[in-house]
């Protein structure tokens, strides 16, 4: 619940970190700073594991959709990361153990009832080189980051996403079956099971667009220093509404096409985001540079986003970005760092590349053993 | 450890059942060996006559041991009103809820092309010919509330809109002393636009 009375700011903080047996890292336990923390060291010697095993508090899961069984470290069976977070201003010990068969997990020492009670204790935004894919890549990656970030806000987003993607297989194994054994009647019942998930699934998507659009705009107008038109536009498949009732006037009209191919052609697993400047596509005509500007206004204006819903800055984890980043737009970023209120993890084969001189923590890796420096 | 061969088929037998590995089950096989012979006669009789003696009711599904469970055999349950559950665990959860004066039917599973089920491997053809051949005045759907037991009562529903009977679903929302704040938003949600007039 919220406090009422003199305001406090409510903040997010991973306090300390302990890894046991997680990929190369043997053994870790480290106090974290409240604002800067820098993993410094050359490439491969486990930096952005420490912050795949933070995400993993987070979510559960890899950023890497690796298994528990490449999460656990040679020669072992079980590996455990632990986790003592802050947030608005009460602190909780998550506790996540992980074997090759299952991730169990303990919120100060109890079993949670659902996994729902974990999700949501630790908010984090990443950003890493691949995430340059948003802009340039396919549409799948575009939908990830938008389902990723309604989670981060509303984990309650992940169960309905799962619900769609479930109803979404049965109806394409009906749709492959022979038509001897083909049941319509059960077909219909998927198109209507799909159309209600599918309308709100869509919807939840729109409305996430449009509060992040203003955010978005702002963030770029900061990055670029000039006012650029800048349209986010949600194209769902097939340009129907978002009424479940038009998703399912669409898959009953679709059933033909549907059977012939053996998968559904039509829904919100089909969805893009369009992204225009000056009106034109960015995905076809924008530069390197602006396509990198494009995804950091996109991560700012998340973190902006999830700090209007959550009342708090999601902690952020910046993996190596600074590769990635010419010059400029590294300034930029560092520049932004400094006014973002939230905790920042930072992977780097240079500390000196940052220009961060205060509130920070630098942690050095090296084959897989992290020590303070100074 | 060297141990006899009976004892071993023993252990390879219990460590099939669910949830029992290996080191539980010679736990188990252990602990027999220790007790007194009639303990295993009786569980070796028990075990024998379970497979023997129990089977499904061969109207509702439930089990019997006999050809008709006792809950169609009770006179005083309405037969007119028939509760579709998916599994025997579900029925019994109804009956402890003691609000339940009908009969049921059990579909033993839930539609799930995914996991290859399909209408005509759970009771759906034995439930229309009991439509058929029985007075009912209402029909409740019990499935579960997820999405394979939601296209199962959507299912029913739709092969039900031929036979002149009322269908009622149960009502899903918020559990009796349930803290509104502390309830997921989909529950709650759902609670909301089910809403009834007071």
């Amino acid at each position: 619940m919220r406090a009422t009375g003199p305001s406090v700011e409510s903040t997010l903080r991973i306090l300390k970190l302990a890894l046991h047996q997680f990929r190369n890292i043997a053994e870790l336990a480290i106090e974290l700073n409240p604002r800067f923390n820098i993993f410094v060291g050359p490439n491969a010697q486990g930096k952005t594991n420490i912050l795949e095993s933070i995400y993993l508090l987070s979510s559960l899961q890899s950023f890497k959709g690796s298994r528990n069984r490449e999460l656990i470290g040679w020669d072992v069976d079980e590996a455990f990361v632990r986790g003592l977070v802050e947030r608005d201003h009460v602190s909780y010990e998550v506790l996540i153990t992980l074997t090759p068969a299952q991730k169990r997990v303990k919120i100060d020492g109890k079993s949670p009832k659902s996994s729902f009670d974990v999700f949501g204790l630790v908010n984090v935004v990443l950003f890493a080189p691949e995430d340059l894919r948003i802009t340039k890549g396919e549409p799948d990656a575009r939908r990830r980051f938008v389902d990723r970030a309604i989670f981060n806000a509303d984990s309650g987003h992940l169960e309905l996403v799962r619900n769609y993607q479930k109803v979404l297989r049965n109806r394409n194994n009906l749709l492959k079956q022979s038509p001897a054994e083909r049941n319509l009647a059960l077909l219909e019942v998927y198109d209507e099971q799909l159309g209600e998930l599918g309308g709100q699934l869509m919807q939840r998507r729109a409305s996430f667009l449009e509060e992040l659009a203003p955010h978005f705009s702002r963030a770029f107008l900061e990055i670029v220093g000039e006012e650029r038109e800048l349209q986010l536009l949600y194209q769902t498949s097939g340009g129907i509404s978002t009424a479940s009732e038009a998703l399912v006037g669409a898959l009953v009209a679709a059933r033909g096409r549907d059977l012939r191919r053996g998968s559904t052609s039509v829904g919100p697993h089909l969805d893009d985001l369009e992204l225009l400047l000056e009106g034109r596509n960015t995905r076809a005509f924008a530069s390197q540079g602006q396509h990198r500007a494009l995804v950091l206004a996109l991560k700012i204006g998340e973190i902006a986003y999830l700090r209007e819903k959550l009342g708090f800055y999601p902690a952020l984890m910046l993996d190596d970005v600074s590769s990635e980043l010419d010059r400029q737009r590294n300034g930029q970023l560092m520049e932004y760092l400094k006014g973002f209120g939230g905790q920042v993890f930072i992977t780097t084969t240079d500390l000196v590349h940052l220009g961060i001189d205060s509130d920070y923590q630098a942690f050095r890796v090296d084959a897989g053993t992290v020590s303070r420096t100074s | 450890m060297q141990i006899p061969e009976t004892l071993n088929r023993l252990v390879r037998l219990l460590g099939k059942l669910p949830g029992v590995g290996e080191k539980t089950a010679t736990r188990f096989a252990f602990f027999l060996l220790d007790e007194p012979l009639e303990f295993s006669q009786d569980l070796a009789r028990v075990l024998l006559a379970l497979k023997e003696n129990v089977r499904l009711c061969s109207r509702c599904f439930n089990l019997t041991e006999s050809e008709r469970c006792r809950i169609c055999d009770d006179l005083r349950r309405q037969n007119g009103t028939i509760c579709v559950v998916e599994t025997i665990p579900d029925l019994v959860a109804i009956e402890r809820t003691g609000e339940f004066s009908g009969t049921y039917h059990v579909l033993h599973g839930a539609i799930s092309p995914l996991s290859g089920i399909g209408p005509n491997d759970i009771k759906v053809r034995e439930l229309l010919e009991r439509l058929k051949s029985e007075t009912v005045q209402e029909l409740i759907l019990a499935t579960n509330i997820n999405v394979d037991g939601e296209a199962t009562a959507l299912y029913l529903k739709k092969l039900l809109t031929s036979i002149d009977v009322p269908v009622t679903r149960i009502a899903s929302g918020v559990p009796l002393g349930g803290d509104l704040e502390h309830i997921d938003k989909g529950t709650l949600g759902r609670a909301l636009a089910n809403r009834r007039p007071l």
